[in-house]
């Protein structure tokens, strides 16, 4: 493997195949109204006066997922990168420290390739001490080999 | 983009998944589950020189994925669990969050483009 696709495969890889055009998608990704309907994982919310995106490199892109049962509020603090719609959109997450980046390829039929690759991940969660109660098995082991397998053939 | 990507210190997680990123090396974890090994023993099942395996297990121990005794004559090598579960946790924990997210955002955009046909593949 040549060193720069060792430097692509770095990081955590995940796609996905929406059912709708890039242009679209991106548009989901960078306006509030938008991103108020799934940035929040589940359980939780992201309301959309808390969501600000000034989406251009250096712009700043905000939000505050609130915990549905408990009201617990937790803020993402980042700087966008890369902004080139509808294909790409990277940010610096000051909050954790990773940086993300996101592209949007167009497939047949009016779908899109979402494809994001997650970098500068913090060395603490390789600490033991931050993982207790965690039980190793080779299966699992094998399943995240697995999802590395497929980030790394992109 | 690339430049970001440099500068992986040892032991760091970035540099964990690089080492990861490899087909030869998740198979040299894989064998070092089972318990530790030296080199020769690595290299026999995948057809490789010495010195290739050896290229391998010096990016797995930058990485601190295996350990190697410093002064055994044939410096078997040991997988470091604790730093393989660190990185199979965050994968599984960032995994769950993206699902969700974008599970959320399918039905979003389902919804956006009411007219169209609902597809039954998810």
């Amino acid at each position: 493997m040549t060193p720069s696709a060792e430097d692509a495969a770095a990081g955590l890889q995940y796609s996905r195949v929406l059912d709708a055009p890039p242009e679209l998608v991106f548009d989901c990704f960078t306006q509030p109204g938008h991103l108020t309907h799934f940035w929040a994982p589940k359980g939780a919310s992201a309301p959309t006066t808390e969501i600000l995106v000034d989406l251009r490199p250096g712009g700043r892109f905000e939000t505050l997922i609130v915990n549905d049962a408990t009201g617990a509020t937790y803020a993402t603090r980042s700087v966008f990168l890369e902004v080139h719609a509808p294909d790409i959109l990277a940010w610096h997450e000051e909050h954790t420290g990773m940086t993300v980046r996101v592209t949007f390829t167009a497939l047949p039929g009016g779908r899109t390739l979402f494809s994001l690759h997650q970098s500068d991940i913090p060395d603490q969660v390789l600490r033991p001490e931050n993982r207790a109660g965690f039980a190793t098995t080779l299966d699992k082991l094998s399943n995240y080999l697995h999802h590395l397998a497929d980030g790394a053939k992109q | 983009m690339e430049s970001m990507l440099k500068n992986r210190p040892p032991g760091s997680l970035d540099a964990a998944f690089a080492a990861l990123a490899d087909p030869t090396r998740r198979a040299i974890l894989t064998i070092l589950a089972d318990g530790d090994a030296t080199v020769s023993d690595l290299a026999a099942p995948f057809a490789m020189s010495l010195p290739a395996v050896s290229k391998h297990l010096k990016v797995l121990e930058a990485s601190g994925l295996i350990s190697r005794t410093r002064n055994a004559q044939f410096r078997p090598c040991h997988l470091e669990r604790a730093a393989l579960d660190g990185v199979g946790d965050w994968i599984e924990d960032h995994r769950r969050v993206w699902d969700e997210r974008l599970d959320k955002l399918d039905q979003h955009l389902a919804e956006l483009q009411g007219g169209k046909e609902e597809r039954d593949d998810s």
